[in-house]
């Protein structure tokens, strides 16, 4: 800042100067005589303000309200100018508005009454078109804190939980622990308003959503179940502070939904063999895991997708994550925490201290994991005492008879420092070393004697005191350093230090005979001149030598005694007192005086170095708890890990992709009016309905489709997106680029979990099973609805009557929604837009109830594929008089045999007058197998009929001849049904594996390749739903599930019906030519050809 | 969760404080000038002092202390992160961050604490949306202010705006230059016994960016060797998935300045530091593993064997050129004396002679054929 600058700056704000300054004054000179001056000053300023804020200028407002603020920050009191401020809470000035909003928050506490005059102001902010207006009224709004005004909040946030604008909705979920700090009764109503705002989609919302969450009902751990996994996956997402809550939330949701991982690992290695009956894990890719223990899927999700979050540059997220891994983890993954946190050593000094606090107290734990990171303990020069202290610490913990040298020759460094009391506390941790470390006892030892000759007192106390403990502990071994000691006490003048030598020589006495006697002879002379700790240690002495040596020291301890006996100190008093009577005056108690020796000279037992630091196994790591030593306000002990895992199932979130129009419809509906209303919430929470339309927005469904990976796991994904995106266009275009980014992410995690989960055996099985059962869901929804129809149809003939159209069926039916299941959803949305079976109503004719049902069974076999049925004209009306007859081919196996093309022949009666009589199977013309129909005995008018026949076309292309008689003609009518291609293949269900290797088996001559060119434009838009698409207009043939999710690359599979050959078809998209490969492998090579040509027709090809 | 902050000067003078709940007397400092006393050296006081009723986080930066007063269980490094962000964003906000221009610019500071705390838990911390929310003072703004009698800090056209999606990165940043900057600074942390020997040593990196882009421009960077960033930290707006999968970083960048990534290398093997350290001053990276370098020097000298070889080749054909165009030239000089000869004094029989023998010459024949 120049010099020009400052004196503009003194310029613009000379008022506001020369009210600071006065008032920077008052607070400098508060002195009696001046304070009437400063009252009058403040006095008259304040009058100045109130009217500066009466004025009608902005800019005279804008400097009161500014100089307003500048007493606030100082913490001066302005609460007298309160009904001048309010009136300016209607200002149009965004900053004086502002400006008051921070006054009202400050003041509006002790002027309630006045405060509720800017009520209405907020309330009309609440409905400003501009969400930066509604959020901010909002907080002011909640932040006000007069009780009077709950109801007002409730309304408000409940409104404002539904704003299209998820800063609004952020700012709603803050208000929520204000709301519950101010009226703790609104608890239910608001856990309902966290419940909703917890299913938010927008991740500006979701930290503050689990902030609320934590405030007001940390125990409805049940409202996470279902955002379990939506919040893992958009953790990455979430903004730095949300983690830091989102990450402590889930830990604690972890501790007690699932079981303990390394327990489970220490019961493994007892019995192997029980984790046949542990719960299901089917994405498990830590082979380590697998061999021991199964995790839970939801349990390797969290720790998976925490583990970037090591690398933010946010310590509490970093710290957070830590916590996580500390408590959640199994053992062998908390060493990735390591390396972050020593990352955070480079941090600042608070940080840093805090990490080296939560460091010492993992390694206490894990020491291994830090050991090969030694060196970042090391103490540098700048260190401020704590860390120094703290990395002492950490170095002791970690060290081992490996690494002891290492450390030992650092530490000799640190006894030299400057730093007085970090060098006792090496000395201490060298101490601690040596007597845990029995290899390095003596060398520590022999080290802390040299130090004891050192000129600085404390280091030497230091050491004396350290080296008398480990002495304890082996104290036989040390006479010679004893005696060592003994002759430093003239010269160690620290009274601990001092204190610890006369002990010494007290308890070993009998080592060093001769010497103690006279060391005695001298502390008498000095008594008087000692420390208390040092008095107490020479009556100790005393005692001990009387009870040994009494003769010698007779007179010495007698001589001590009196001198304690008028010591100032109450302590020292006392104690002569008492070892008098035990020593010396043995009448007064002989039961104990006989017993003096073994009173005095008691064994006792080696002390433990301990850290410094105390023991903080109490509190959970990372937490201001952990940190003070001390339980804070609100602080709760993580669970303990249950031993059976709670129902692993509450977590999943059905979903229905929602392609059916009727769903889609409403959803959108739902989504543009933003209004989803509280009791729709309500059905929400009981799990058993997925009908509810709010779910199948939610990303959780890739997540239910890991767990059991269907066919078209990829299709599905695409088809989610697509719908995504759809509800983004539907959604205000604020949330797309959050949104977009959104999705992205879940396609990564998906990605993610599909290269997680092999494609083993494993899951096809479940795959197909799970087919089945869907198959057989639908088959009942079928019956019932034919059965429907069956009912419907003699009540009402006319609806039917009209003849079918040409090329495809509509079924007009819908099943209701609740008997949908999963797979048939998306099953009907992969299909796009066509149905997926033809319902062409039946007329009650008696012979046709075994056709029927056949068309029935025949229906649902098709549940899995998908049937274009296009129907081919073989009897004209006008030839055949009335009598229309079509065809179709439903794709279905012929049930009579296997090996022939079933064929569905539509006999409809389009006269309106006569009905048509008798209609039959004559006989084949070529010298085809041809399986007949039934013989029809009556159509009548206007009615359809359908039956089903079987050609063996033997896979050739030949068409199939054969006469049919009806209505009484003698001459028989030939009927010609030629077969497209793609007719004679059935679907064949191959894995990847089966495919490669058949295809492998096909090659050369039996491999026809062929190539597209096809735009550039069309070739971006070639996804798999439109190459299947136009795969299954050509051919039936069933799609190869790929592991690898590519997608320029499908395949199809197939085989010809009467011969059973498979037919390979591949896909290639290259995007860079532009072209589109295709690959058919078959022995049937007409066929093949056939087949391609047809398929490469569906391609708009370019010149 | 943050109840109130106070700004604690050298000396001791509370000069601002700040309330997002119940207002708490100044009194509560009482509690940390205790501990300050106790420590001779303001680095020393414990981050978080306890009180009966409140726990006080302080940190110590650029000769402030700021205190902020809870009163509940919350992570601490939450809280001290917040300060510091706090902090930093005053230092991008005023330049420096020191009791003056913060009492020169209290109502900003105030009105940034507003926006960055809601009831003490943190709303929006990232600059670029502070900075659109609330102008940062400049000359440019005074003089105009000063100019016009307007004087707000506060954008009028924010009505209008709307909020970006991406937190850190405003919408509608355009720049008639398109830029960007990235400054790669590391320093290099050694523990050096008294004997010479590094004891321990570890090079801290920093990649800080200046991007001056326009739009929402989506940044890729791929690095040669991204093995030696193992130890990494992320500005937020890099995707992590992309960095572990692909291990390149793909950003939207936020405008203006910030920090990329900051990486530790510990291992040793990256660094040798000659004892007698400044006699040759090579950075750290550039040094990189021995083995490389030797690599490439034996690269070189092949280089240069090859090149002294084509030199000697060039070298030849250049002398036998020399004495082919040598001899041509005397030939030449022959035929002249002849025509001169024979100008002068018409054909002779020497000349016949001569030109007989040069008929006969084999390698005339040759040509002729």
């Amino acid at each position: 800042m120049n010099v020009n600058e400052r004196s503009l700056a003194t310029m613009s704000t000379l008022n506001a100067q020369g009210a600071r300054g006065s008032s920077n004054h008052a607070d400098e000179h508060p002195e009696p005589s001046s304070t009437l001056s400063i009252f009058a000053l403040d006095y008259k300023k304040h009058e100045d303000l109130k009217q500066m804020l009466d004025s009608n200028k902005d800019n005279l407002k804008l400097e009161a309200m500014r100089r307003i603020i500048g007493m606030i920050a100082k913490g001066k009191d302005a609460a007298d100018l309160f009904p001048a401020v309010v009136k300016n809470v209607v200002s149009k000035n965004m900053e004086v508005k502002k400006l008051v909003y921070v006054y009202l928050m400050r003041y509006a506490e002790e002027q309630q009454d006045l405060a509720l005059l800017s009520i209405a102001t907020f309330q009309r902010g609440l409905k400003d078109p501009n969400q930066l207006i509604r959020a901010s009224a909002l907080r002011v709004l909640s932040s006000i804190r007069v009780p009077s005004i709950v109801a007002i909040m409730m309304l408000a946030i409940r409104d404002a939980v539904s704003d299209m604008s998820p800063y609004v909705r952020k700012t709603a979920a803050n208000a929520i622990a204000k709301l519950y700090a101010l009226d703790a009764e609104l608890k239910d109503e608001l856990v309902l308003i966290i419940t909703k705002l917890l299913a938010d989609k927008t991740i500006l919302v979701n930290g503050s959503a689990v902030q609320a969450f934590e405030h007001v009902c940390p125990e409805r751990i049940d409202l996470i179940h279902k955002n379990y996994r939506r919040l893992c996956n958009l953790l990455v997402d979430i903004d730095e502070w949300g983690q830091v809550t989102v990450l402590n939330m889930l830990t604690r949701y972890a501790r007690s939904q699932f079981v303990d991982p390394n327990k489970a690992i220490e019961d493994e290695q007892k019995s192997f063999h029980e984790n046949e009956t542990e719960e299901k894990a089917n994405d498990e890719d830590d082979s380590l895991d697998r061999q021991t223990y199964v995790m839970d899927s939801d349990h390797r999700l969290l720790l998976r997708c925490t583990k970037p979050l090591l690398q933010s540059r946010n310590s509490a997220v970093v710290m957070a994550v830590a916590q996580l891994y500390y408590y959640v983890a199994p053992r062998s993954e908390i060493h990735i925490v390591a390396k972050s946190l020593l990352r955070l050593l480079r941090h600042h000094r608070e940080i840093q201290t805090i990490i080296l606090k939560s460091i010492a107290f993992i390694a206490d734990k894990h020491k291994q994991i830090f050991e090969a990171h030694l060196k970042s303990f090391y103490v540098h020069s700048n260190d401020s005492g704590l860390v120094k202290c703290y990395k002492l610490e950490i170095l002791t913990t970690v060290a081992n008879a490996s690494n002891i040298s290492t450390i030992l020759r650092e530490f000799q460094t640190y006894v030299l420092s400057a730093d007085k009391d970090f060098a006792a506390q090496t000395i201490h941790a060298i101490g601690r070393c040596a007597s845990t470390i029995s290899e390095v006892t003596e060398a520590c030892l022999n080290g802390l004697v040299a130090l004891m000759s050192k000129k600085d007192e404390t280091i030497v106390a230091e050491s004396v005191v350290v080296i008398k403990k480990l002495l304890q502990i082996n104290p036989s071994q040390y006479s010679e350093i004893i005696k060592h000691i003994v002759r430093m006490v003239d010269k160690v003048t620290v009274p601990t230090a001092r204190a610890s030598i006369l002990w010494l020589i007290g308890e070993y006495s009998d080592r060093i005979s001769k010497l103690a006697p006279d060391v005695l002879r001298k502390m008498a002379k000095s008594f008087p001149d000692e420390e208390t700790i040092v008095k107490h240690q020479i009556l100790n002495l005393a005692a001990k030598l009387y009870v040994v040596n009494a003769k010698q020291t007779h007179l010495l301890v007698q001589y001590v005694f009196n001198l304690a006996k008028y010591d100032t100190n109450y302590d020292t008093r006392d104690k002569a007192r008492l070892l008098r009577a035990l020593l010396i005056q043995t009448d007064k108690c002989p039961a104990l005086s006989k017993h003096a020796k073994k009173i005095l000279l008691a064994p006792k037992p080696a002390p433990i170095l301990e850290s410094i630091i105390r023991d903080h196994d109490q509190y959970t790591l990372g937490t201001l708890s952990f940190v003070i030593d001390q339980k804070a306000t609100g602080y709760k002990d993580l669970p303990e890990f249950p031993l059976e895992a709670p129902d692993s199932s509450v977590r999943n979130v059905e979903v229905i992709p929602s392609s059916t129009s009727q769903n889609a419809a409403s959803k959108r509906s739902s989504a543009t009016s933003g209004q989803i209303s509280g009791d729709r919430k309500k059905s929400a929470n009981d799990k058993t309905f997925y009908s509810d339309e709010d779910r199948e927005e939610e990303p959780d469904e890739e997540e239910s489709s890991t767990e059991g990976p269907d066919t078209d796991d990829d299709d599905d994904d695409e088809e989610e997106e697509e719908e995504e995106e759809e509800e983004e266009e539907e959604e205000e275009e604020n949330d797309e680029k959050v949104k977009e980014k959104t999705i992205e992410n879940e396609n990564d995690t998906n990605e993610y979990e599909q290269l997680d989960a092999p494609p083993s055996l494993n899951n096809k099985q479940e795959e197909s099973a799970e087919e089945d059962e869907s198959s057989e869901e639908e088959e009942e929804s079928e019956e019932d609805e034919s059965s429907d129809d069956e009912k419907a149809m003699p009540t009402n003939p006319s609806t039917v009557a009209k003849p079918p159209p040409t090329t495809t069926t509509v079924n007009d039916y819908t099943i209701p929604a609740m008997e949908k299941s999963l797979l048939e959803m998306d099953l009907e949305s992969f299909l796009g837009s066509t149905s997926t079976t033809t319902n062409v109503p039946v007329a009650p004719v008696k012979n046709n109830i075994f056709n029927d049902l056949h068309g029935l069974e025949s229906l649902t076999s098709t549940s899995s594929t998908l049937v274009y049925t296009r129907q081919y004209d073989c009897l004209n009306r006008m030839i055949g008089q009335g009598l229309q007859i079509q065809y179709r081919f439903p794709r279905t196996t012929y049930r009579q045999s296997p090996n022939m093309v079933h064929v569905e022949l539509i006999f409809t009666n389009t006269t309106t007058i006569k009905d048509i009589h008798s209609i039959k199977f004559l006989k084949p013309k070529s010298n085809m197998n041809i399986q007949g129909f039934d013989e029809i005995d009556i159509l009548p008018t206007s009615v359809s009929i359908v039956t089903s026949i079987g050609i063996d076309y033997n896979d050739k292309t030949q068409p199939a001849l054969f006469d049919i008689l009806y209505d009484t003609n003698q001459m028989p009518t030939t009927l010609t049904i030629s077969c497209p291609v793609g007719e004679l293949i059935e679907q064949k269900i191959l894995n990847e594996q089966q495919f490669n290797h058949n295809q492998a088996r096909l090659r050369g001559m039996n491999e026809i390749v062929d190539s597209i060119n096809v735009d550039e434009a069309q070739i971006s838009k070639l996804n798999f739903s439109v190459i299947q698409t136009k795969v299954l207009q050509c051919g039936n043939l069933i799609s190869v599930p790929s592991s690898s999710g590519d997608s320029t690359f499908y395949r199809f599979s197939g085989q010809t019906i009467s011969n059973k050959s498979l037919i390979l078809l591949t896909v290639l998209l290259n995007n860079i030519q532009s072209t589109v490969n295709l690959t058919i492998n078959s022995d049937q090579i007409v066929l093949a050809t056939m087949l391609l040509k047809d398929i490469k027709q569906t391609f708009p090809a370019t010149t | 969760m943050i109840n109130s902050l106070f700004m604690i000067n050298e000396s001791g003078d509370t000069f601002m404080e700040k309330h997002w709940k119940a207002v708490l007397n100044k009194s509560i400092c009482d509690y940390f000038y205790e501990a300050q006393k106790k420590c001779a050296n303001p680095e020393d006081i414990p981050p978080i002092i306890r009180t009966p009723h409140h726990y006080l986080i302080n940190i110590y930066r650029n000769h402030l202390y700021f205190v902020a007063v809870i009163t509940q269980e919350i992570p601490p490094l939450f809280v001290i992160e917040f300060l510091h962000r706090m902090m930093d964003l005053f230092e991008d906000y005023f330049g420096t961050c020191t009791e003056t221009s913060i009492k020169d610019n209290y109502v900003v500071v105030y009105e940034l604490l507003d926006e960055m705390l809601d009831s003490g838990l943190p709303l929006a911390t990232e600059t670029n949306i502070l900075k659109e929310l609330i102008k940062p003072p400049n000359l440019l703004r005074k003089v105009t202010n000063l100019v016009t009698g307007d004087s707000t800090n506060y954008d009028n056209t924010f009505a209008n705006k709307k909020l970006s999606h991406i937190p850190w990165r405003p919408l509608g940043v355009t720049y008639r230059n398109n830029e960007a900057f990235f400054d790669i600074i590391e320093e290099v942390d050694a523990i050096i016994d008294q004997h010479g020997a590094i004891v321990m040593s570890e090079i801290q990196g920093y990649i800080d960016c200046c991007i001056k882009l326009t739009g929402m421009p989506d940044l890729t960077i791929s690095f040669v060797n991204p093995r030696l960033l193992d130890d990494v930290s992320f500005h937020p707006c890099v995707r992590l998935k992309k960095w572990e999968s692909e291990h390149v970083l793909s950003f939207v960048p936020p405008d203006g300045r910030f920090r990329l990534i900051s990486y530790r290398v510990a291992t040793q093997k990256f660094l040798f530091i000659e004892n007698n350290m400044g006699k040759r001053g090579r950075k750290p990276m550039k040094i990189d593993s021995d083995t490389q370098l030797e690599k490439s020097r034996e690269s070189a000298r092949q280089c240069r064997r090859r090149k002294k070889l084509r030199y000697e080749y060039l070298e030849e054909l250049v002398a036998d050129r020399e004495k082919a165009i040598a001899k041509l030239h005397e030939e030449l000089q022959r035929l002249r004396s002849i025509c001169q000869h024979i100008d002068q004094q018409g054909v002779t029989s020497d000349i016949h002679q001569e030109l007989k023998q040069w008929m006969e010459d084999p390698e005339v024949i040759n040509q002729a054929q």
